[in-house]
C-alpha cells in the first residue's frame, strides 16, 4: 500500500524555453530580410573572408557572402528539412505499429519482418543510393529520411499497444460490442501517441542534423542555397584563417536542435503527468 | 431457485483452451501442441434475476469462463445459449447488435477506465452507439445513470484520474448499466477496494440488481463476499465445475472436500478459533498436465482409487445441489 | 502519551510519539502522527488498516527504510534500549537483516532474480565466522523450516523456478537464515490464494514459537490479524486510533472507525445482516482535519471532534481509544461475542 502523493502542476520550464527558442526561429523563418541587410546569395569580391565586423555580423566567406545572411536564410529551409522529414515517418510509422499491435499474429510478424529489412540497412548507404538515383538535393534527402525514419516510430507504438490492447479499458470497450477502428481510434490511439509525440520533437533534431550531414556531403541542399550543413562544409577549407564561416552556423543548428529537445522533454514530463 | 424460473444463459460442454507458444526446437522434434486447459467442459445455467458466484482459486478458469460467455474469447467449442438465441458460432458482427445484453464489471478500477477520456463522453458514445435514446435525450440519461450509482454531476466533465477507487468502480458499473444489460458478469469487481469502500459497492450492485432485475454473475475469490451478495454458488477447480449450490447449500452442507477446505482456508474472525496446521498442504498443479481422474484427487484427504483413475460426473445430491466426486457415488 | 507507557523490559521494541513527513513538490504530507506503541519478545504485534492509512511507512521507519523525501521530525525507536533513528549508517546494517528482518507482500521484487536462493541465503551470513559446510547446512535447515521439499535440490535454484507459494516460503527462509529477533511482515499473504494464505499464516505462526521471535504484522485484512496476532493496532490517516489485543478488538470495539471497519466487513459469520459502509473516503494526508481525522466520516461526530483532536486514552487496561466519545460504543457489539471474565 503506498501512501499516493499528488502532483502540483507547475510551469514546465524546459517546455517554455524551448517554445520561445523555436518560436524564435520560426520567426526568422519566415521574415529573414526583416533582420538582414544583405543578399546570401550576392557576391563581393572586395571583402573576402572579412572577419566579423558591425558591417558583418559574422564575417563573409570566400566569395564574400555575408554569413549572417546567409545563416538566417538558411532557418527556412533547415525547419522544413526538420519538419518535412519528422512528419511523414511519424504517420506512417504511427499506423504500422498501431495495425501491427493491435492486429498481432501473422499482420505483426509480416509488418515486423518488413522492419527488420530496414533496420539492417545502413541508413548512409541507402541516402547515397537514392542520390544516385534521383540525383543529390532535397528530395533525394527527404525520400531516405522517409525509407529510414518511420520504423522508431513503429516499434515505440507497437510496444505501447501491446500494452494498452489487453488493458480492461480495452476489453470493456469490446464488450460493448465497439467496431475495431471505434476502439482504436477512442481507446487505443490517445493511450499511446504521447510517446511517439515525444520521440517526434527528437526526431526533427535528429533530422536536421542529418539533413545538414548529407548537405556538408554534398548529398542533400546544394549551393548556393544557404543551407547551415553546406554553409559549414564550405568554410571548413578556411577554418584555420576564417572559423567564423563555420562556427557560427554550428552555433545556430546547435541552439535551435536544443529549442526542439527542450519542447520533447518537457511534453513527456507533462505526458507523463497527465497519463497519472 | 425454483424449477420453473427462466433460463437467461444456459452454457453446455463449453471448452476453451489456451495454446502455449512452442519454441522452434518443439516444432521440429514434433512434441505435442500444450495448452492451458482453463475452460474444460463447463456445463451451467444462469437464472434469471439472480446473482449466481463463481468461486476458485487464481488460474481455475473463472475469469476465462466468463470472457467466453461474454464472446470476448471464442470458444473452442460448447454452446452458450443466451436468452433463447445461440450465439456461440455468431460472427463478431452478428454479435455487434447483442453485445449490450451481457455486460462487465472489471477488477482493477484503474486500468478499466480509458484514461483519456471523460466520463460523459464515455456514456455519451454508449446511448449513441446502441441507440439506446434520442440525441437530445443523451444529457438527462447521463444525469440518470450517474445518480444510480452515486456520483455527482459534475463527474461527466472530469477524467478517471480525478477519482478515487470506489468512485472509478462505480464509473465501470455505469458505463456496464448504461446499455440495460440483462447479464452482468462482475469479475473480482471489489478485491481491489479498501473494506469501506467494498461494502459500498456491494451494496451498490445489490440494490441495482434489485431495481433493474438484473442477472448478475459474480465472480470473486474471496467467500466472505460471496457469502453476502450470491444466491447460488459455483465452486471451479482447475477448469471445472466441481459443486454447485444455494449460497445456503454451499456454506452450511458443501459436498465436495475442494469447497470445505476454501471455505476453512479462510481466516476465522475469531481470534479464539486458531487452528495448527492449515487446512490443505500443496499448490494446486498446473492446468497444463492434468491428470486424469479427478483433479482435486492428489490433494484430497478423501481419495480413493478410483479418484485417480475416474473423473467423476456432476451428480445432483440433494434438489438443486449437485457435485461432482466419487464420494456420492 | 509516552507517560502512559509503562517501562517494560520485555520489550524488544518501543517506539515513541514517531512522526514522519513526506515532502512533495513545496506540500507536507503527515503520513505518521504521534505513534507509540511497543512489541514484546515473543509477540505478534499488528497494524491494520486500509491504504495510505500509514502502517507501511511505520512499519519501514522502524528500520529506516525511507524514501528520500521523507523526514522523522520526532521519535524515538528503542530497539533493546538502543534508538535506531540515532544510529550510525554501519551499526544500522548490523541490526537490518541480522537483528530485525522483514519480508514483503511480492517474493519476486523482494529476491533477487539473477541469484540462486543458495546466494542469497548465504548473504545473511556474511560477517560471520561460518564455514561453507557450516552455511549450507543452516541454508538446508531453513529451507526444511518453511516447508520447501527436496531443499537440498531447491537450494541451487533461482526464485522464478519456484510456485507462488514456495516463493513466499523461500522469502521467508532467506529472511530468517540471519535468526532475527524481529521480522516485520508487510502484507505477507494479500497476493495469495486463501489455500496459500492459510498455509503461510499457519507457517509464520509455527517458526514465531519456535524461534522466539516477535513478529511486527503490516495488513489491512481483519482476518490475517485474528489468526496471528497477539496486540493489534488500528490505524487511520496516519494516526493510531484504537490498541488493544486481538479478542478485545473484535469483541468489543470502542473507536467508530474500528466499528465501521467490522460492520463493513462480509463474514460467515454475520448471517443474513446488511452491510453498512463508512461513508466518505479517506482524508489527504496533506490536508489533515484539524480535530479528530476520522470526524468527517464518523456517526458520532461533534462540535468538539472538530475542533479538537482527541489523544489516545487508556479506557481498560491494555485498551487504548483516539476519541472524546468512546464510551457512546461502551455496549456496542463486536464481531464476537465473548463472555463477561473471559480473556
Amino acid at each position: 500500500m503506498t501512501e499516493k502523493i499528488k502532483k502540483k502542476k507547475n510551469i514546465n520550464i524546459s517546455l517554455l524555453i524551448g517554445i520561445i527558442i523555436v518560436g524564435i526561429t520560426v520567426i526568422l523563418a519566415a521574415f529573414p530580410s526583416l533582420f538582414t541587410t544583405f543578399d546570401p546569395e550576392a557576391i563581393d569580391a572586395k571583402s573576402m573572408l572579412a572577419p566579423p565586423s558591425m558591417l558583418h555580423l559574422f564575417g563573409t566567406d570566400n566569395y564574400g557572402r555575408d554569413i549572417f545572411s546567409r545563416v538566417i536564410y538558411s532557418t527556412r529551409i533547415d525547419l522544413f528539412i526538420g519538419v518535412g522529414a519528422m512528419i511523414v515517418p511519424f504517420f506512417i510509422g504511427t499506423a504500422v505499429g498501431i495495425i501491427s499491435g493491435y492486429y498481432g499474429g501473422k499482420v505483426d510478424a509480416f509488418l515486423m519482418r518488413i522492419l527488420d529489412i530496414f533496420m539492417a540497412f545502413p541508413y548512409m548507404v541507402l541516402a547515397i543510393a537514392i542520390v544516385a538515383i534521383t540525383g543529390a538535393g532535397v528530395k533525394a534527402l527527404f525520400i531516405s529520411m522517409w525509407l529510414v525514419g518511420w520504423k522508431e516510430y513503429t516499434r515505440l507504438v507497437r510496444s505501447e499497444v501491446l500494452v494498452v490492447k489487453n488493458s480492461e479499458y480495452v476489453e470493456a470497450a469490446k464488450v460493448l460490442g465497439y467496431s475495431d477502428l471505434r476502439v482504436i481510434m477512442r481507446s487505443i490511439i490517445p493511450n499511446v501517441l504521447s510517446s511517439a509525440i515525444v520521440y517526434g520533437a527528437s526526431d526533427i533534431v535528429m533530422c536536421m542534423m542529418s539533413g545538414a550531414a548529407m548537405s556538408y556531403l554534398g548529398l542533400g541542399v546544394q549551393a548556393p542555397t544557404p543551407e547551415w550543413g553546406a554553409i559549414i562544409s564550405g568554410g571548413k577549407a578556411f577554418f584555420t584563417v576564417a572559423w567564423w564561416i563555420t562556427v557560427f552556423p554550428g552555433i545556430f543548428l546547435v541552439i535551435t536542435g536544443l529549442g526542439f529537445s527542450l519542447i520533447g522533454d518537457g511534453l513527456s514530463d507533462m505526458l507523463r503527468q497527465k497519463g497519472r | 431457485m425454483s424449477e420453473e424460473a427462466k433460463k437467461l444463459v444456459e452454457v453446455k460442454h463449453l471448452i476453451k483452451h489456451f495454446p502455449i507458444p512452442r519454441k522452434i526446437t518443439d516444432v521440429l522434434t514434433n512434441k505435442p501442441q500444450k495448452s492451458v486447459k482453463a475452460v474444460d467442459d463447463v456445463t451451467l445455467d444462469i437464472y434469471s434475476d439472480e446473482i449466481l458466484a463463481l468461486v476458485g482459486e487464481s488460474g481455475c478458469g473463472k475469469s476465462s469462463f466468463a470472457r467466453t460467455v461474454i464472446r470476448l474469447y471464442d470458444p473452442d467449442s460448447g454452446n452458450i445459449i443466451m436468452d433463447g438465441k445461440d450465439i456461440t458460432k455468431l460472427s463478431k458482427r452478428e454479435l455487434r447488435p447483442l453485445k449490450r445484453n451481457s455486460q462487465m464489471v472489471f477488477q482493477d478500477p484503474y486500468s478499466s477506465l480509458n484514461p483519456r477520456m471523460m466520463v460523459g463522453d464515455m456514456l455519451k458514445e454508449e446511448f449513441i452507439y446502441h441507440n439506446i435514446c434520442k440525441p437530445e435525450e443523451v444529457d438527462k440519461k447521463i444525469s440518470d445513470i450517474l445518480e444510480k450509482v452515486g456520483l455527482s454531476q459534475d463527474a461527466k466533465d472530469r477524467f478517471p484520474s480525478e477519482f478515487s477507487g470506489g468512485q472509478r468502480q462505480r464509473i465501470g458499473i455505469a458505463r456496464a448499466l448504461a446499455v440495460n444489460p440483462k447479464l452482468l458478469i462482475a469479475d473480482e469487481p471489489v478485491s481491489a477496494l479498501d473494506i469501506s469502500i467494498q461494502a459500498q459497492i456491494l451494496n451498490l450492485l445489490k440494490e441495482l440488481q434489485k431495481e433493474y432485475s438484473l442477472t448478475i454473475l459474480f465472480i470473486s475469490h474471496n467467500l466472505n463476499v460471496v457469502y453476502y451478495i450470491a444466491d447460488r454458488v459455483a465452486v471451479m477447480y482447475l477448469g471445472k465445475i466441481v459443486e454447485l449450490g444455494t449460497t445456503n447449500d454451499i456454506y452450511e452442507n458443501p459436498l465436495h472436500p475442494y469447497t470445505d477446505i476454501l471455505i476453512k482456508s479462510s481466516p476465522n474472525l475469531d481470534p479464539r478459533k486458531r487452528e495448527e496446521a492449515p487446512a490443505i498442504n500443496g499448490n494446486p498443479p498446473s492446468p497444463i498436465d492434468i491428470p486424469p481422474g479427478c483433479r482435486f484427487a492428489k490433494r484430497c484427504p478423501f481419495a480413493m482409487d478410483i479418484c485417480h483413475k475416474e473423473l467423476p460426473e456432476l451428480k445432483e445430491i440433494t434438489p438443486g445441489h449437485t457435485c461432482a466426486c466419487h464420494k456420492y457415488s | 502519551m509516552a507517560k502512559e507507557i509503562i517501562k517494560d523490559n520485555d520489550n524488544l521494541l518501543e517506539v515513541n510519539n514517531l512522526n514522519v513527513r513526506f515532502y512533495s513538490n513545496g506540500r507536507e504530507m503527515k503520513a505518521v502522527n504521534g505513534v507509540t506503541f511497543n512489541i514484546k519478545k515473543g509477540e505478534t504485534f499488528g497494524f491494520v488498516g486500509e491504504s495510505g492509512c500509514g502502517k507501511s511507512t511505520t512499519s519501514r521507519a522502524v528500520i529506516r527504510l525511507l524514501a528520500e523525501n521523507a523526514k522523522v521530525p520526532e521519535g524515538e525507536i528503542l530497539y533493546n534500549g538502543t534508538d535506531i533513528l540515532k544510529l550510525s549508517q554501519d551499526k544500522l546494517r548490523k541490526i537490518r537483516g541480522k537483528e530485525i528482518g522483514m519480508i514483503f507482500q511480492e517474493p519476486m521484487t523482494a529476491l533477487n532474480p539473477v541469484l540462486t536462493i543458495k546466494k542469497q541465503v548465504y548473504e545473511q551470513f556474511i560477517g560471520t565466522s561460518m564455514t561453507n559446510k557450516e552455511k549450507e547446512e543452516r541454508a538446508i535447515e531453513m529451507l526444511r523450516l518453511v516447508g520447501i521439499p527436496s531443499p537440498e535440490k531447491r537450494l541451487k535454484e533461482y526464485i522464478h523456478q519456484f510456485s507462488g507459494g514456495m516463493r513466499q516460503r523461500a522469502m521467508i527462509a532467506t529472511t530468517l537464515a540471519a535468526n532475527p529477533k524481529l521480522l516485520i511482515a508487510d502484507e505477507p499473504t494479500t497476493a495469495l490464494d486463501v489455500t496459500i494464505q492459510d498455509q503461510i499464516i499457519k507457517l509464520i505462526n509455527k517458526i514465531k514459537k519456535q524461534m522466539g521471535m516477535s513478529v511486527l504484522l503490516i495488513t489491512h485484512d481483519l482476518g490475517v490479524i485474528s489468526q496471528m496476532c497477539d496486540r493489534v493496532a488500528v490505524m487511520y490517516a496516519g494516526y493510531f486510533v484504537e490498541t488493544a489485543d486481538t479478542l478485545t478488538l473484535f469483541a468489543k470495539p470502542r473507536h467508530p472507525y474500528t466499528k465501521g471497519l467490522i460492520d463493513a466487513l462480509p463474514s460467515t459469520e454475520k448471517k443474513n445482516s446488511s452491510l453498512m459502509p463508512i461513508k466518505g473516503t479517506t482524508p489527504s494526508l496533506a490536508e489533515l482535519p484539524k480535530g479528530c481525522p476520522f470526524g468527517p466520516r464518523c456517526p458520532y461526530c461533534e462540535d468538539k471532534c472538530v475542533n479538537e483532536l482527541p489523544e489516545m486514552t487508556e479506557i481498560e487496561s491494555g485498551h487504548m481509544v483516539r476519541c472524546h466519545f468512546s464510551y457512546k460504543l461502551k455496549n456496542a457489539s463486536g464481531l464476537i461475542s465473548i463472555e463477561e471474565g473471559e480473556q
